[in-house]
């Protein structure tokens, strides 16, 4: 119903400007080819090379999928001003990564010569068993299938919801484009696509919500007509929006929780070239969440006065751009919203499959195999899981949001307090560790599943927290065994 | 309302948000959090 019609010529126009975009990622994924698949550390890590632009655009919109550009602007449309704690959530979490986490955690892993995640979590716990490392790679391995998952039923979802293709069609262009450049390019291509689409996706969020504010009649006029349908206030009580109460707040700001705990994120701070870059990144990347958290709102926001009926919130930018601009433009904010589950499925992709060759096969075989051999597993495994994911995002359905946020929830619980405590304490031990790995995801998939628990607060909020005090006592009790 | 947002979104949100960009870009020009620089690897 809320299905956009284009004229023949439009759809010539937008699609060519789309198709422009795939080939240029494939260009991309070519051209890492070239310079990043001899050796394995540079396929899977880019020989730890990265700059601060490409890490830190790459790090965020690899964080950042469809749903800042569809579901963040939805939430701003339904809600109004009430989707902006979402926002705030988010930055808060890019501002937590940025002063805490970034620069330490490339200091700390380089010294101990760490290369994924996992393998900063075995070096710095000194876990010579093994456990935290296989543990943390099949959680990392579920919650990624999980996620490229409902990145590609995204990727149907626009395509169909744009008038371009089929729901089917759609995932089965985000699913087969992304794989191509990730088997090509590996690690590099991916951050380097992951450049471009940041740029694209900042790009979007800034210029079309000062638009669409602009067409809207500026923000007193937003605030004016937002007010007479109640949806003018941020605090509990004040709005027509029932859903907007303080579980609600703290459930969107608990948001930030997730940033310090996601693999494929950490993994850029831990490539980058060194300290100073890292630091660099840093503000870039908080400069980036900034304009694109608050643009999206913003957008959802402005698009409620200029379109009041939309029956789909989630359709917010494609119908604005369909509306208001050439098919050019129409084919760049498709562009950029693919871009955005892009950069986040190559990057899972990527890391999920790094995950259970490095992180899994070679430790645990012991012996390690030719660097060509391994380039060649990690293809097969990322080719593997790349087809599971599309076959399972044509089958089912289920909306995206909640999808996303229930890996991110499990991965947030399970690893963000290893990391805080591993960076900040130096008595931390693997046993610890070992209780947020298994508290996390228990109690996210308790909250998750039970009505009353998961209507008073985001799951992940009370799972981080028992996750980390589990994780501090736990290391407490066993601190003696461990010294001995 | 100030500059056409509602007070409240201004006081509990924008305030916030921009306090923390500052923090961040004052970290970035070395005003604090200097020992980073310094003993990089």
């Amino acid at each position: 119903m809320n299905g956009i019609v284009l004229t023949s010529g439009a759809k010539i126009m937008m699609l060519a400007t789309f198709a422009a975009y795939l080939v240029l990622l494939l260009l991309i994924g070519y051209l890492a080819e070239r310079r990043f698949s001899k050796s394995y550390e540079d396929f899977i890590a880019a020989g730890k090379s990265l700059g601060a632009w490409v890490t830190a655009i790459s790090a965020s919109a690899s964080a950042e999928s469809a749903w800042v550009m569809l579901g963040l602007s939805g939430m701003g449309y339904k809600m109004g001003f009430a989707a902006y704690w979402a926002a705030l959530g988010c930055v808060l979490g890019y501002f937590i990564n940025s002063l805490f986490i970034m620069v330490k955690l490339r200091k700390m892993s380089g010294e101990l010569g760490s290369y994924t995640v996992s393998d900063f979590f075995e070096d710095r716990l000194r876990d010579k068993s093994h456990l935290l490392r296989v543990i943390s790679a099949l959680i990392i391995f579920t919650s990624m299938i999980l996620y490229v998952t409902a990145q590609f039923m995204g990727s149907g979802k626009t395509i169909s919801g744009m008038g371009i293709a089929s729901y089917t069609t759609g995932v089965l262009i985000g699913g087969v484009v992304i794989a191509l450049y990730v088997l090509m390019g590996g690690y590099a291509a991916v951050s380097w696509t992951d450049l471009i689409q940041g740029l694209l996706m900042v790009f979007v969020l800034v210029i079309f919500p000062i638009l669409a504010v602009i067409r809207a009649g500026g923000f007193a006029t937003i605030t004016t007509q937002l007010k007479q349908l109640g949806l003018a206030s941020v605090l509990p009580g004040r709005q027509a929006v029932e859903s907007l109460t303080w579980g609600f707040v703290i459930g969107q700001l608990g948001i930030s929780i997730g940033y310090f705990g996601m693999p494929h994120i950490l993994m850029r701070f831990i490539t980058v070239k060194d300290t100073r870059e890292a630091k660099r990144a840093a503000f870039i990347s908080m400069s980036w969440g900034v304009l694109v958290f608050f643009g999206s709102v913003t957008l959802g926001v402005a698009m409620r006065v200029l379109l009041p009926s939309l029956g789909d919130p989630e359709q917010a930018l494609p119908r604005f751009t369909v509306m208001h601009f050439s098919p050019i433009f129409a084919g760049l904010v498709l562009a950029a919203i693919t871009a955005a589950i892009m950069s986040t499925a190559d990057s899972q992709l990527m890391y999920a499959s790094t995950a259970l060759v490095n992180d899994l096969w070679i430790k645990l075989k012991g012996k390690r195999p030719e660097q060509k051999k391994l380039v060649t597993i990690t293809r097969v495994v990322i080719a593997v899981m790349a087809l599971i994911s599309i076959v399972v995002a044509v089958l089912k359905a289920q909306v995206i949001y909640d999808l996303v946020l229930y890996a991110w929830s499990i991965m947030g619980a399970a690893f963000a307090p290893i990391v805080i405590l591993s960076l900040y304490w130096d008595r931390y031990n693997r046993w610890g560790a070992l209780a947020s790995m298994i508290a996390g995801p228990v109690v996210t998939v308790v909250w998750h599943v039970v009505p009353a628990l998961k209507s008073r607060v985001y799951e992940l909020v009370p799972a981080f927290f028992i996750s980390l005090i589990l994780s501090y006592i736990v290391t407490l009790l066993t601190s003696g065994k461990e010294a001995g | 309302m100030i500059l056409g947002l509602p007070w409240d979104f201004v006081v509990f949100i924008l305030f916030p948000a921009l306090l923390m960009w500052v923090i961040v870009l004052l970290y970035y020009l070395g005003v604090f959090g200097r020992e980073d620089e310094e003993v990089q690897s």
